[in-house]
């Protein structure tokens, strides 16, 4: 069938959603279907412009399009008969956000009356959807909660997750991923501190600010962890981090409360490795289950003594990175089935 | 041009059974719409039906045959106030709009019969419209009329007047025909799509039937003839009252009354009462309703029609364009369309001044070069309103309204999606998209 | 394509480019809604400059817009009164007409600076619109690979074969040569009717040997190869708004060009005797000018160097255009 997913577009970023339409889009064409990315502009400065993008939305025409996977607000508003939604990102700002310092959105009677319509918009428009999806369970539940509607999870698989590969077990875990202060590679070289066998850490990625280096290297600096801590501060290739995870003992990850499990934590389970996070990273939860295919832990302390257990017992991680590969069809996370639910 | 050759299709709504005088006026200027278009007329009441040689679809409010009206270049639908004719027009007109025809002004027992009986059993609806067209007074009407805590607005003849709630039959009309200017000026006040007054025709076949003799008729007396449902907005009950205070109108004159009684049965009891009460002084007689054929001879053997409506319910009246073409003179109040005549083709008084009409009707009782006069320019007059000038006015109100589509349907779409949205009327949206567009789009 | 072009052209100049793609059915009663859709797109926040390229993308909100203006919604303007209209003349349609014509008037001024991609159009946005517009000539995307190769005995036509290109007229052509000269035809019809017309030319006045007819698709590679080592290049459209980038491969490769005087755009780059030859849309004129460049190989070649020397007299190149565009 031939199938257009939309998808929002600020104008030079590319982030999960991007990639993910993209890596639908492709597996599509594989699949024998024809696809096509649309993107429609989305700018929500000042609040009022997120109204207009709206009403923009419903006016967009699609022709020639069997079926469309909308993946984001407000994209997921443009009319089809037969639409179903694989759904990234509701507007968050007027939902879980709304209320705390994360709100980002004017507290002000325009401000109200915006949010008011965005739920008014939720409400009547995602009736017109053939079936819901969401990228995790996390979203699902946001969205029965608020707007009480029901979805399946349908879990965003890798694109090309056979380059993922296990090597060996080796003496270090590692960190890849963008160096922001939600991510929280400072609590991960602050648990270092903390562990007395021989396990070290590796963490790599782009900083987003310089300041954001400089919060993982002072904790370095401050606790003299730099034989024990090795930073790459830059975007790596696919072919580097896949080499990295391959010898690793394991992957930690510990970002803030994050929608979905994000594709670090998948990866790490293709490559047999078993993660490491906090209970309060969020989606990364949805994977990973503490005991039996990674760790779950409170705080810097327990981070650093589930990093020792493992270092100090290589079985252990070769049979929690098994269960984490198993996890993967446990939780059906397939191109297979992600196809066969979108065009169905 | 090459479109313009193609024969337009309309669609015409219209009651058509024999008792609406709508029905009759349909079945007259469709017959000459059908010369320059094809026409089919659409019905949802029971036969007997006017006649004519058009094709006639029955439907309901639920028809799935509908959906045939996608394919029409125009809908015409002929809104009055009574629901059993109106009522599924109504609904039909909201999913497929097109130009509305008032042939009345007041349309409130129409929707307040609509939304609180039969129908439909959605008071709300009705309080959200009166406070929607007319604010907090009207909700406060509306309010109070449901709980019983005073007399319904729908049977306070002056006050209804204030709330004719003709705007629930225009509201995504593509064009509106009025058969008074005074009522197009006022809603092109309140509504921006294309609007026309055109003259209510006179049929030629009631201009055919003049009856030339202005001789005494056999009994002496003059006849006086009011035609029409019998409810007071006719006053027929101060026409009584004058005529039995003046020694020599009561003398000379036959007054009849002719038209359906049934709509308001106090009235008419009261009426009748008062014309026994004089009985002994007086030739009155209410008839009721009578079929066409007795009608039509009772007004050929009038001298003097009488048409005091009061206060104006702003709308016309095909009745008095019948009354014209019989070349008799007509006397009434200048109001609404009646206003709008020639002053020579009509005896006009001052509305409501009854001590005025008294003297008219009196004057023109003596004066038979007077009556012939008037009657004969008033006959003039109607001649002119003609169908098919009538079915001419309106392919130009339709040329204006299928002009002015794409952007009423525009504006339909965009309000329908801000309306899912439960836009915020105070929301920057509105004045954006019209300081876009306004400029665009041509109406 | 020529979106393409213009995104790699900025980039290798150091511009961080992106591009809005909005989907658009260009069908008359959906006008007014989607020209609303793209009206509340607001691209403000997200670059410095805007440049619009197909109507109606203009309408796009941003402070600081440059059009590269290609082309109208034709059936609104040139196009209307001709089979081409694609509005009806009903009531509603002429209303669509106006509002588009509305729109275009207000939301073309709203941009800081107007280019178009020819003369013709620009004179179509003058007489319209009231608007004066640069010519701003695009250029080929991979100039490179049209080179200069030793002239053999042909004249080459790359070109997807549809009515309006006239391949036929190149084939009568062929019918009235007096030189050996040869005439290669190549490109993917538009339906196999196409290529009756020409077979059956070809077939009565035996012409195979003279023409010679590649009825598909060409690579770009056999395509700069065809042109390298041609004798020149046809391009002889009917009334077409821009040069073509037919004209510009042959330029880039040294070669002269042959036209018609009714083939539009390319008159603005064409110059009879100079870099090429302007004739008549007649076969016999048309024989001619190929067997002139067959007689007087010397000529041809000098012909095709004016011809790549117009490319930088008439300002044709990328480092123009975005110097230009992003001004």
């Amino acid at each position: 069938m031939r199938v257009a997913i939309v998808n929002n577009q600020a104008p030079f970023v590319r982030g999960g959603a991007e990639l993910l339409a993209e890596w639908l889009h492709d597996k599509l064409r594989e699949y024998g279907h024809q696809a096509e990315i649309v993107r429609l502009p989305f700018q929500w400065n000042p609040c009022e412009k997120v109204l207009d993008h709206m009403l923009a939305a419903r006016f967009v025409r699609l022709p020639n399009v069997d079926r469309v996977v909308a993946l984001k607000f407000p994209a997921y508003y443009v009319p089809h008969d037969d639409k179903v939604m694989w759904l990234l990102h509701q507007f968050r700002q007027v939902y879980d956000l709304w209320g705390t310092p994360y709100q980002d959105f004017p507290d002000t009677p325009t401000g109200h009356r915006i949010r008011d319509a965005v739920i008014a918009a939720d409400q009547f428009y995602l009736q017109e959807v053939r079936r819901i999806y969401t990228n995790s369970k996390i979203v699902g539940h946001r969205l029965n909660y608020y707007n009480g509607f029901g979805s399946d999870v349908l879990y965003p698989p890798l694109f090309d997750s056979d380059r993922c590969y296990c090597d060996d077990y080796r003496d270090y875990f590692f960190f890849p991923s963008r160096i922001t202060a939600g991510k929280r590679q400072h609590v991960a070289a602050a648990a270092m501190a903390h562990v007395s066998g021989d396990a070290r850490l590796v963490i790599a990625g782009q900083p987003e600010t310089a300041q954001d280096l400089d919060r993982v290297m002072s904790v370095i600096h401050q606790h003299g962890l730099e034989n024990r801590v090795e930073v790459i501060p830059r975007w790596i290739t696919e072919e580097e981090k896949r080499r990295l995870l391959a010898g690793s003992r394991g992957v930690v990850y510990l970002p803030y409360g994050e929608d979905s499990y994000g594709y670090v934590t998948l990866e790490a389970f293709h490559a047999r490795k078993p993660v490491i996070t906090l209970a309060d990273s969020g989606g990364v939860m949805e994977l990973v289950e503490d005991g039996h295919n990674g760790r779950v832990v409170a705080g810097e302390r327990d981070l650093a003594l589930a990093m020792d257990e493992l270092s100090g017992e290589r079985v252990l991680a070769e049979s929690l990175g098994q269960a984490a590969l198993e996890t993967i069809d446990r939780l059906k996370i397939s191109w297979d089935r992600v196809i066969e639910c979108l065009t169905k | 041009m090459s479109n313009e050759v193609n024969r337009m299709r309309i669609a015409w709504f219209t009651p058509l059974s024999t008792r609406s005088a709508i029905g009759e006026f349909s079945v007259h200027v469709t017959a000459e719409l059908a010369k320059l278009a094809n026409v089919e007329i659409w019905t949802s009441d029971e036969p007997p039906y006017h006649a004519t040689d058009l094709t006639v679809v029955g439907y309901s409010g639920n028809s799935v045959d509908l959906n045939v009206l996608d394919h029409r270049e125009v809908i015409i639908y002929n809104m009055g106030d009574y629901l059993p004719f109106h009522g599924h027009m109504h609904s039909v007109a909201r999913r497929y709009p097109g130009v509305v025809i008032l042939h009345d002004r007041v349309l409130h027992h129409l929707y307040a019969g609509m939304w609180l009986t039969e129908t439909e059993q959605l008071p709300q609806a009705y309080v959200e419209r009166m406070r929607m067209y007319y604010g907090h007074a009207g909700e406060k009407v509306a309010r109070e009329s449901l709980e019983g805590k005073r007399q319904p607005v729908w049977e306070c003849d002056e006050e209804v007047l204030r709330y004719p709630l003709y705007e629930e039959a225009i509201v995504n009309a593509r064009g509106v025909v009025t058969h008074s200017e005074r009522q197009a000026a006022e809603i092109r006040q309140k509504w921006w799509g294309p609007v026309s007054s055109l003259h209510l025709p006179c049929y030629h076949e009631a201009l055919r039937r003049v009856d030339d003799t202005f001789t005494k008729p056999p009994d002496g007396r003059i006849h006086i003839v009011t035609v029409g449902h019998v409810n007071p907005n006719k006053q027929i009950h101060r026409v009584v009252g004058l005529i039995a205070a003046d020694e020599e109108l009561a003398k000379r004159v036959h007054y009849t009354v002719v038209g359906p009684d049934d709509g308001f049965l106090d009235y008419v009891s009261d009426l009748r009462r008062l014309v026994d009460r004089h009985s002994d002084r007086v030739s009155i007689e209410i008839l009721g309703w009578r079929p066409h054929d007795e009608l039509e001879e009772l007004m050929a053997k009038a001298d003097l029609f009488v048409n005091l409506r009061y206060p104006s319910m702003e709308g016309s009246s095909a009745s008095l364009m019948q009354q014209l073409a019989y070349a008799r003179p007509v006397l009434c109040f200048d109001t609404g369309f009646f206003g709008e005549l020639p002053d020579d083709a009509v005896a006009r008084v001052q509305a409501g001044d009854f001590g005025q009409a008294a003297v008219t009707l009196k004057e023109l009782v003596q004066d038979s070069g007077r009556r012939r006069r008037i009657g004969e320019r008033g006959r003039q007059v109607a001649a002119s309103y003609d169908e098919r000038s009538y079915a001419a006015g309106l392919i130009n109100v339709i040329q204006q309204s299928r002009h002015a589509t794409p952007a009423l349907s525009f504006v339909d779409s965009v309000a329908q999606e801000l309306g899912h949205m439960q836009v915020d009327d105070r929301l920057p949206i509105f004045d954006e998209i019209a300081g876009d567009f306004g400029r665009v789009l041509t109406l | 394509m020529i979106v393409r072009d213009l995104v790699r052209a900025m980039r290798e100049r150091d511009h961080e480019v992106d591009t809005v793609e909005i989907p658009f059915l260009s069908t008359w009663d959906t006008m007014l809604e989607q020209m609303l859709a793209i009206r509340m797109m607001d691209v403000s926040d997200a670059a410095d400059i805007l440049v619009a390229i197909r109507t109606p993308s203009y309408l796009l909100r941003h402070p600081n817009k440059r059009l590269w203006f290609i082309h109208h919604h034709r059936g609104a303007y040139d196009l209307w009164g001709t089979p081409y209209q694609d509005i009806p003349s009903t009531p509603e349609g002429l209303a669509v007409r106006d509002a588009i014509v509305a729109a275009d008037q207000i939301y073309l001024n709203e941009a800081k600076r107007i280019f178009t991609n020819s003369k013709i159009v620009a004179n179509r946005l003058s007489e319209f619109n009231g608007i004066d517009g640069d010519v701003l000539y695009p250029p080929l995307g991979e100039p490179d690979r049209f080179v200069s190769r030793e002239a053999e005995d042909y004249v080459f036509y790359p070109c997807r074969i549809t009515g309006h290109k006239r391949q036929y007229l190149a084939v009568e052509a062929a019918i009235h040569l007096a030189t050996d000269v040869r005439i290669v035809i190549a490109g993917a019809p538009d339906s196999p009717e196409q290529l009756d017309p020409l077979r059956e030319i070809i077939g009565n006045s035996g012409l195979e040997d003279r023409v010679e007819l590649i009825p598909r698709w060409i690579t770009e590679d056999e395509k700069a190869d065809l042109v390298s080592r041609s004798l020149g290049v046809l391009y002889i459209p009917f009334l077409e708004d821009s040069y073509g980038y037919v004209t510009l491969e042959a330029f880039h490769a040294h070669k002269p060009v042959i036209t018609c005087a009714d083939s539009g755009g390319t008159l603005e780059i064409i110059e009879d005797g100079v870099n090429g030859f302007v004739v008549a849309p007649d076969p016999v004129q048309l024989a001619r000018a190929i067997d002139s460049l067959r007689s007087n190989p010397i000529e041809a070649a000098n012909m095709g160097q004016r011809a790549h020397s117009t490319l930088l007299a008439k300002g044709i190149s990328w480092d123009r255009v975005v110097e230009n565009l992003l001004a």
